[in-house]
């Protein structure tokens, strides 16, 4: 620690920054964006980049759960299972409604709706209409449209392909696959920026759905469900684009066998992985470990419990630290996940997802402060979020 | 509850004979403590394992400081590990517990030179109880009585404040 000043003040001026930094990570989020009232040292130190990184990692990861009734909530579920006795309710935190008011607080016929698409940094992608996107942070309550796509015409699909930070710019942008007119280009939609930016051609897309992308040296994964992967020459590839040079490629994936009820892609350790469920009860991970060579290599078979019912499918997530999430579904209802550790082979804990919708997007609070928040501002036709709880 | 020992290089503990070392605060005042609690400071730990004559010196703790900063050592190095789980455990946490919430009540000043003394000679335990002390302090303040509960002025310029309140909209609302 460095030798301390003191101006004579009530002892807190005297404290270097690292010993303040202790302090404030302590912090709730609500506490932390007072703090950065405070005075301008500790408006500098709260918006520390170690230091926000030390706070985001206090925070436990969470996954987006919709809910389809009344107002349509959404909330982040926490996935730690440090306290397995703790009850579902107190796990849980109202982000806000994706029906939300008009912002003179009255509701009307055919309120606005939102879809939560895509999870990032903290960052969440909403989608209003085809077209016009809403990036927010519900930890500080910020939101704006990305560059919209026009209205007009009328049938324009614009599906979120992936969510990604752009490496050289650090631009937090969203890649889109549009369809209008019977034609239909990917699309580059940057937070700050203010057109959409048209890249290229696309395919006819087999079903309007996208996986989220998983993300490695720069470079934007799917595994399963792409339209370019689903061609005669993409049998048994996996999609990949790269955000430097913004173009696509097919990588082989891991071999698929007679058996295999899930599969997911997933980042474990910092390696690309495919996980796939062999049956109800076998886990085989598997790591691509030469990137460039694109040789994947078993990583570990893993016996996992019989799930409640043999009908049941599916889902598999990474959760870091070498766990992954194995959500089965029965009657068209995800009840509970199961964590697992890969390294020691054991179920960490299970946790209720009861009557609920997962959207198995991740999050995890962050109170970076982004600049496309405040310019250029907000479009007009955005509607106002009202946010619920204090995370 | 025991202060600072200082007993001409010897103390007992359990009825055996335990090895001390003499500490020296910027105000040269020496205290006697025992390896085991002294070793509590990871600082402290290095400097003993560097070896040397005429106690360690610590010029940047103060005495009034440094016998709270050894009080803490003492009674958490004096704990004994029972097996886990066992009612011995348990009254022992809850004694702790109730030694460290009657340690910090302490003023502010005070509490500030702590954090400093213990993030210096590395004192892990305390440099917790001490943060969570001032965090809980914090927690639930507006920026207006953070400013006023420490003494800090306000140096923002009336751009900065725009900024400000328009960064934080959302929340304050």
């Amino acid at each position: 620690m460095s030798t301390a000043t003191s101006d004579g003040g009530r002892g807190i001026h005297a404290l270097c920054d690292d010993a303040l930094m202790e302090i404030l990570v302590l912090l709730p989020n609500k506490s932390v964006l007072c703090c950065r009232a405070v005075c301008r040292r500790w408006r500098r130190i709260t918006n520390d980049g170690s230091f926000l990184a030390g706070l985001s990692a206090r925070r436990p990861l969470k996954m987006i759960i919709l809910s389809q009734s009344g107002a349509g909530a959404v909330s982040a579920v926490s996935l730690s299972v440090d306290d397995p006795t703790s009850p579902a309710e107190s796990r849980r935190s109202h982000l806000f409604d994706r029906r939300q008011l008009y912002e003179d607080g009255r509701t009307r016929r055919n309120n606005r709706c939102f879809d939560v698409v895509c999870s990032l940094d903290g960052l969440l992608v909403l989608s209003q209409r085809p077209g016009l996107f809403v990036v927010c942070n519900p930890a500080t309550r910020q939101w704006t449209n990305l560059p919209a796509l026009r209205q007009e015409p009328r049938r324009l699909h614009a599906i979120a392909c992936g969510f990604f930070s752009h490496g050289s710019s650090g631009e937090y942008r969203l890649l889109c696959h549009v369809e209008y007119r019977r034609k239909r280009y990917y699309y580059i939609l940057a937070a700050g920026g203010a057109l959409p930016r048209r890249l290229g051609r696309a395919p006819r897309p087999p079903s309007w759905e996208y996986d989220a992308p998983v993300a490695r040296r720069g470079i934007l994964h799917w595994l399963a469900s792409h339209p370019e992967a689903a061609t005669a020459a993409g049998k048994n590839k996996m999609l990949a684009f790269d955000t430097a040079s913004e173009t696509f490629q097919l990588m082989p994936r891991p071999p698929e066998r007679a058996g295999d009820t899930a599969r997911a892609l997933l980042e474990l350790d910092g390696e690309l992985s495919v996980a796939v469920m062999q049956g109800l009860t076998s886990l085989a991970v598997w790591d691509l470990r030469h990137y460039d060579a694109e040789v994947w290599t078993l990583r570990c078979l893993v016996v996992v419990e019989v799930p409640l019912s043999r009908l049941s499918t599916c889902r598999l997530h990474s959760v870091g630290g070498g766990a992954i999430l194995i959500a089965n579904r029965y009657s068209c209802k995800f009840n509970a996940a199961r964590l697992y550790d890969l390294k020691e082979k054991r179920m960490l804990g299970e946790i209720s997802l009861s009557h609920e919708d997962p959207t198995f997007l991740m999050f995890r609070e962050s109170l970076v402060s982004h600049a496309f928040f405040h310019s250029p501002p907000r479009s007009s036709e955005v509607a106002y979020i009202k946010f619920t709880d204090y995370m | 509850m025991a202060a600072a020992d200082s007993c001409d290089g010897i103390s007992t503990s359990g009825g055996g004979w335990e090895k001390t070392v003499t500490l020296v605060s910027s105000d040269d005042a020496r205290f006697e403590v025992r390896e085991a609690a002294a070793s509590l400071s990871q600082t402290v730990r290095r400097m003993i394992r560097a070896g040397g004559d005429g106690g360690i010196p610590l010029p940047k703790v103060d005495a009034r400081t440094l016998s709270t900063v050894l009080e803490y050592c003492n009674k958490h190095a004096a704990v004994p590990a029972p097996a886990p789980e066992s009612s011995s455990a348990e009254a022992a946490a809850v004694d702790l517990e109730w030694f460290d919430k009657e340690l910090m009540h302490v003023d502010l000043a005070t509490l500030c030179s702590l954090i400093r003394a213990a993030d210096y000679l590395e004192v892990a335990g305390l440099l917790d109880l001490t943060c969570k002390t001032v965090a809980d302090m914090i927690k639930s303040k507006t920026a207006e009585e953070i400013r006023q509960m420490f003494g800090i002025q306000n140096d923002f310029t009336p751009e900065e404040e725009e900024q400000l309140s328009r960064e934080n909209a959302g929340v304050f609302e």
